[in-house]
């Protein structure tokens, strides 16, 4: 028999206690009567040659307790017919993995890196098994573990070296922590897929690696490690450490017409250069020196740089921000979507009586223009073409003329919109036309009680802005005149809210790629209180958001950030590419991640053309070099100097000892010797309890 | 030192008293202290101090019916008249035996209590006192006062007092203050007190009111009743030994207790002697294997030597 930790037997020596105690133990069970005890103090036990061992059945019993429970500590073993001289081999798993973001780009880093993933390749030994990766926001593979299986050592290093080749570092960021816990996961699966023998195995990981300050560690806070991985650093350096960048910030509106272009320049910790251009490129894609700044910044801080463009032809077209004098050239580049204030133009078809009981009265007053968006109205256009064809949304309070129906309904198959305020005269005249039907019976009504909305499907994007609860609540709006609609709910029909009996209060009606949206109430003072209460404006302006398709959707992303708005719910989108290059989207397709910085451009639809500035991750700046502490803070179990191949010695010492413990782990001695001891104080709990008794008694 | 011992002065003629322990077998108290009394008298006879000197106080002219007796032959020599000593017990002595009867006086290892001991003593004082013409009263404590009789000459009397020695001891513990302060309070003439008891209890009290007694003007006499075992521990066996007052118990090795027992029983009793030096009060340690007679004998040594009255012979 063997023992894990025997030095717990020394607890044997603990069973002299029971046997001390029976020795000096008085069990006098006579009481002599003495006069007064006024000059006697009581005498302490001790041995004496009149010193006998009593209840020696009882006294096995406590020492048989303590030699089981210090067995039990030493944790025994019988040692397995293989000799432990030699003990089976066990592997050491291997993942390398090879960092390609953004930062990896300055120059010479990534030939480091690729070498010195050659270097460790070449010595790990054919028989571990062995997967490369490169990561940046997530692990891609280069050499699976599988691919490696039966490689010898040089053609794995070959095989691996021909796909780094080929791979170069992209834009992304470094995201360290999510590639560690990957590559964990990847040693699981690949012992579950093989069904490896033995015991957990050695897990290393290798990481070659800029290991900038940019580098993402916050997923590692908490994590744990399982005791037999550990984590090398290869850190590569670049000959010239200097790096700063140059970065987009939200661009706000700028109170005169022009818009300001807002940019970060960051300067790296251990950079030696302070003085920088920065200004916007001009046609040729180089700086301009008529529009470019000096800027003084020293190393380890950051500035704010704005410019106010000129307001060229056309004030969105995007702009490309340049920095000079930089070694690190990867991040010095910026691109900007400068801010738009929108436009836009609804056509209206309906009164536009001034005074209070016209809907025009409200519509009028609840879009007003910002600095953001300007809204105008354009009530009864006087033909077709005075109908904006940009416009996102119609809003119909009467039926247009036939030729107009014609042409928003033409429209409305493309992906127009329009509000449509259920009356007798829409009913009869336009949504028969919009829905392809050949009537639809509609009856005014006047409740006897004024009614609510009684409920809302908040999960419709119309209404999500007002899931919140602090939002939700309707049911201060009084309606007391509606217009009741006898129809069948299908894919095309859909109530989006009810009054309190159940009736229909909002519709949405598909109409091809468009969207009628029907209200049977309307929201003058003759019919409910919807416009003089809280909620008018900001329906509208829901409305118009998803009449207009993207919303308010972010034109400033960074690489590795899905495109907005794709893939297109209804229809076709087409993606233009910062190289000109176009990629058309239909709704089953899945989202796009733009892997290089530029501007990208897309149209949904018939939809205006909405560009995105996408650029590298404000973090890839950040190059100065981190510290190893930083992972031995979050408590990544590292592993210094390069261990990949140990000694003979080293290695059977190793393996020895992990079948040792494999075999105690799967014999468990200790619980029977556990159990043992357990069964044993029971029994001496209850046998002195007897022999107490007895002696009261 | 006060404490009887069989290698006394040759005042005592220890040898041929009763052994305690046969006289213990006679079971009537009176029977036993007339055994006493008349041990010691016959005890007397063969003693170089029979006939003690008599003490007077005067003389008085001598007329007829006066025992003649007690005619002053001297005097007659040189007055050529008749005189009569009067005699001090010519004065009534009121004695009152103060006797400790409580828990801890039951201890006995020599086949009978301490409290056997001490009743014999008291009754035998009693009987002897009586004889004398003196009155005697007792005061019969433990924790409290379990019996008191005044101090009287009466017929009947003595059996009152047999009677109430007789009753055997009890109590929780001994308290020597109560009866101490009681019997002063009681007892408002100046008299002669007998304590008997083992004293198994703070010095500090007893001092203290047994100065009151001296004080009041008493004269106090007090005899120690120890049992041998008592005074050295004899015991072999280690065993859990309890306070027969409290029943608090301890686990006692004699081999290893004896010798701080006896150093702090000594100091003790140092201590009981010292007080009762101090204060004049007559101190007589008596082993309860030892003669009772040796306790009257040191009684009546004890008066004779503060020049009381001791005896008169019938």
């Amino acid at each position: 028999m063997s023992f894990l930790a025997p030095l717990f037997l020394l607890g044997l020596l603990a069973v002299g206690l029971p046997i001390l105690y029976h020795l000096v133990r008085r069990r006098t069970k006579d009481r002599i009567p003495f006069s007064s005890l006024m000059f006697l103090q009581p005498t302490p036990p001790r041995l004496n040659k009149r010193s006998r061992l009593e209840n020696i059945g009882l006294l096995l019993l406590r020492c048989l307790v303590l030699i089981l429970l210090a067995f039990a500590f030493a944790r025994p073993f019988l040692e397995s017919d293989a000799s432990t001289t030699e003990a089976s081999p066990l592997q050491t798993q291997w993942v390398v993995l090879v960092d390609r973001s953004a930062s990896m780009k300055r120059p010479g880093l990534w030939d480091q890196a690729v070498d010195r993933a050659e270097e460790i390749i070449a010595r790990i030994p054919s028989t571990d098994p062995l997967a490369v990766f490169a990561y940046d926001q997530g692990l891609q593979p280069v050499l699976s573990f599988e691919q490696a299986l039966g490689l010898s050592a040089q053609e794995r290093k070959q095989n691996a070296a021909e796909h780094l080749a080929v791979m170069k570092p992209g834009w992304k960021a470094t995201f360290l922590d999510l590639a560690l816990a990957e590559s964990a996961e990847l040693f699981n699966e690949f012992e579950s897929s093989t069904e490896a023998e033995g015991f957990h195995a050695i897990r290393q990981i290798v990481v070659i690696t800029d290991f900038q300050q940019g580098s993402r560690l916050s997923g590692l806070q908490g994590a744990e490690w399982e005791r037999n991985l550990a984590v090398q650093m290869e850190t590569v350096v670049p000959e010239k450490t200097s790096n700063a960048g140059l970065h987009p910030l939200p661009q706000i509106p700028s109170p005169n017409q022009k818009p300001t272009l807002r940019l970060r320049l960051t300067n790296s910790e251990d950079s030696q250069q302070e003085v920088f251009k920065v200004g916007i490129a001009s046609q040729n894609q180089r700086l301009d020196p008529a529009k470019s700044v000096e800027v003084y910044l020293p190393p380890g801080q950051n500035r704010i740089v704005e410019f106010e463009s000129e307001t060229p032809a056309n004030p969105s077209t995007p702009v490309t921000a340049i920095l000079e004098g930089d070694d690190g050239e990867f991040d010095n580049r910026a691109f900007l979507i400068p801010f738009q204030s929108k436009s836009f133009q609804l056509p209206y078809f309906g009164p536009t009586d001034a005074d209070r009981n016209s809907p025009w009265f409200y519509l009028e007053r609840a879009f007003q223009s910002t600095s953001k968006e300007t809204v105008q109205l354009v009530p009864n256009p006087a033909d077709t073409t005075n109908m904006p064809s940009t416009a996102p949304l119609s809003i119909l309070i009467t039926a247009p003329p036939p030729d107009h129906l014609a042409e928003l309904k033409r429209r409305m198959v493309q992906g127009h919109n329009a509000l449509v305020l259920l009356t007798p005269q829409t009913a009869a005249n336009v949504l028969p036309a919009l829905l392809e039907k050949e009537s639809l019976s509609v009856t005014s009504t006047d409740p006897t009680r004024p009614l609510i909305i009684g409920w809302i499907d908040f999960h419709h994007p119309l209404f999500t802005p007002f899931a919140d609860p602090r939002y939700s609540d309707f049911t201060r709006i009084h309606f007391w005149q509606y217009r009741s609609w006898s129809l069948e709910e299908n894919e095309n029909l859909r109530v989006l809210a009810r009054f309190d009996n159940d009736q229909p209060w909002l519709v949405e009606a598909a109409v091809g790629e468009g969207r009628a949206w029907i209200l049977t109430s309307g929201w003058t003072a003759d019919e409910s209180q919807l416009a003089l209460s809280t909620k008018f404006v900001p329906l509208l302006y829901s409305l118009l958001d998803l009449a207009r398709g993207t919303g308010d959707a972010p034109t400033q992303l960074w690489v590795g950030q899905p495109l907005p708005n794709l893939p297109p719910s209804a229809g076709t989108a087409r993606l233009t590419l910062p190289n000109g290059n176009e990629q058309v989207f239909s709704a089953d397709d899945s989202g796009f991640i733009p892997e290089e910085p530029g501007v990208y451009q897309l149209k949904n639809g018939d939809a205006e053309t909405f560009s995105f500035a996408v650029n590298l991750n404000p973090a890839e700046s950040q190059t100065a070099t981190r510290s190893i502490e930083d992972l031995d803070a979050l408590k990544v179990p590292m592993q210094s100097g390069v261990h990949v191949a140990e000694t003979g010695e080293r290695t059977h010492k190793r393996n020895t000892r992990l079948s040792s413990l494999q075999q105690e782990k799967q014999q468990n001695l200790w619980r029977w010797l556990i159990a043992g001891a357990c069964l044993f104080l029971l029994a001496e709990t209850f046998w002195s309890t007897r022999l107490s008794r007895r002696r009261i008694d | 030192m006060p404490h009887s011992s069989n290698h006394s002065t040759a005042a005592s003629p220890a040898r041929k008293w009763i052994d305690p322990k046969t006289l213990m077998a006679i079971h009537n108290l009176e029977l036993r202290a007339r055994h006493v009394v008349q041990g010691f008298w016959s005890g007397l006879h063969r003693s170089p101090y029979h006939g003690f000197s008599v003490e007077f106080s005067e003389y008085r002219q001598y007329t007829s019916g006066d025992d003649p007796r007690f005619l002053d032959w001297r005097l007659y020599a040189r007055s050529d008249r008749f005189f009569i000593r009067k005699f001090e017990d010519e004065t009534n002595l009121r004695c009152h035996l103060l006797v400790d009867l409580s828990k801890s006086m039951t201890f006995g290892s020599t086949g009978y209590a301490k409290s056997d001991y001490a009743a014999t003593l008291a009754a035998t004082f009693a009987q002897f006192l009586q004889g004398q013409g003196d009155a005697v009263g007792l005061l019969a404590f433990d924790q409290e006062i379990r019996d008191y009789l005044p101090a009287r000459f009466r017929p009947g009397h003595l059996r009152h007092l047999m009677l109430a020695l007789e009753k055997p001891a009890a109590g929780r513990s001994t308290n020597l203050e109560a009866p101490l302060h009681r019997i002063l309070q009681l007892v408002r003439k100046r008299g002669l007190f007998i304590l008997i008891s083992d004293l198994l209890a703070p010095i500090e009290t007893l001092s203290k009111n047994l100065q009151s007694m001296v004080a009041a003007g008493n004269e106090v006499a007090l005899f120690q009743i120890l049992d041998p075992a008592e005074l050295d521990f004899r015991f072999e066996q280690a065993h859990r030994y309890y306070d027969m007052e409290s029943d608090r118990d301890l686990y006692i090795d004699p081999a290893t207790a004896r010798t701080s027992y006896r150093a702090k029983l000594n100091q003790h009793l140092e201590a009981i002697e010292t007080a009762c030096r101090n204060l004049g009060i007559d101190y007589l340690r008596l082993a309860t294997d030892e003669p009772l007679e040796l306790g009257l004998f040191h009684f009546l040594q004890g008066r004779m030597q503060r020049g009381k009255r001791t005896v008169r012979r019938k």
